[in-house]
């Protein structure tokens, strides 16, 4: 875990994320807008994943919370953590890790980009009422026990 | 599909050029979003996909930028201004970068 692998992460997913927030500011007061910020299940349990990028999007849900606070009344902004999600970043994951996820998914699947894009189109056009919050977009992974996943055996 | 009359309206999705962002960005286009997105000036599938969408009609502009960069998120707010006529109503934070694919680097495993 090196200091570099740090300073990249916390770079491109936190630090960036809130410069590109703060330059756009005035035009989003101005639009009465809203933002969406991707975090991930990683950085609410802090596992399955590095615990450098697991920090950086526990940093991302805080800095929802508090740009939330910083920016309203006139901007929305809020989270979205996705579980595993089928995408060009996981695509080289070995396949027994993904089945192993899956299996452990209610919903049995692994995310499709357009499901998180679901969520981010909700929360900018859908709602007007809802900010500061983080919403959880993994199938049910969170919640998937030991005896689901024997469940789901031979069916993945 | 949930559908909204976002006529007029403009979004910045950073990390646009795959995945989550670019899943984000045919969600707002494909409701008739005036569209622009943010990619690394370097990832070559940024320039394709907006090609791919400009073909379908829709209204998609690329805003290169590294976000990790300092100066870049100036750069990338004002080029987008710049497109969008000095509007910006949604800002959708996809960029980002995943963990190390070793096992080894687990949180649970390096407490």
């Amino acid at each position: 875990m090196s200091d570099a692998f740090w300073d990249k992460l916390m770079q491109v997913n936190l630090v960036g994320m809130f410069r590109i927030t703060r330059a756009a500011k005035p035009a989003l007061v101005a639009a009465k807008g809203a933002v969406v910020n991707i975090a991930s299940v990683a950085g609410l349990h802090m596992r399955g994943s590095s615990l450098v990028y697991a920090a950086t999007k526990a940093g991302v849900i805080s800095l929802t919370v508090s740009l939330a606070r910083a920016l309203a009344p006139e901007v929305r902004v809020n989270a979205i953590a996705p579980g595993l999600v089928d995408s060009p970043w996981t695509k080289p994951w070995p396949d027994q890790r993904k089945r192993n996820s899956v299996k452990r998914t209610l919903l049995a699947r692994m995310a499709k980009p357009e499901d998180i894009a679901d969520g981010a189109f909700f929360l900018c056009a859908g709602t007007s009422f809802v900010t500061a919050q983080t919403l959880v977009i993994d199938g049910g992974l969170i919640y998937g026990d030991e005896a689901h996943a024997q469940k789901m055996e031979g069916r993945i | 599909m949930l559908t909204a009359d976002l006529k007029d309206k403009a979004v910045l999705v950073t990390g646009g050029a795959s995945g989550i962002g670019l899943a984000t960005v045919e969600r707002f286009a494909r409701c008739g979003r005036d569209r622009r997105d943010e990619h690394l000036a370097d990832d070559p599938r940024g320039a394709k996909e907006i090609a791919r969408l400009a073909g379908e009609g829709l209204r998609v502009v690329g805003v290169p930028g590294d976000v990790a960069q300092p100066a870049a998120a100036a750069k990338i707010i004002a080029g987008t201004l710049d497109a969008t006529g000095k509007r910006l109503d949604y800002l959708v934070n996809c960029a980002g970068t995943p963990a190390a694919p070793s096992r080894m680097t687990t949180a649970t495993s390096t407490p």
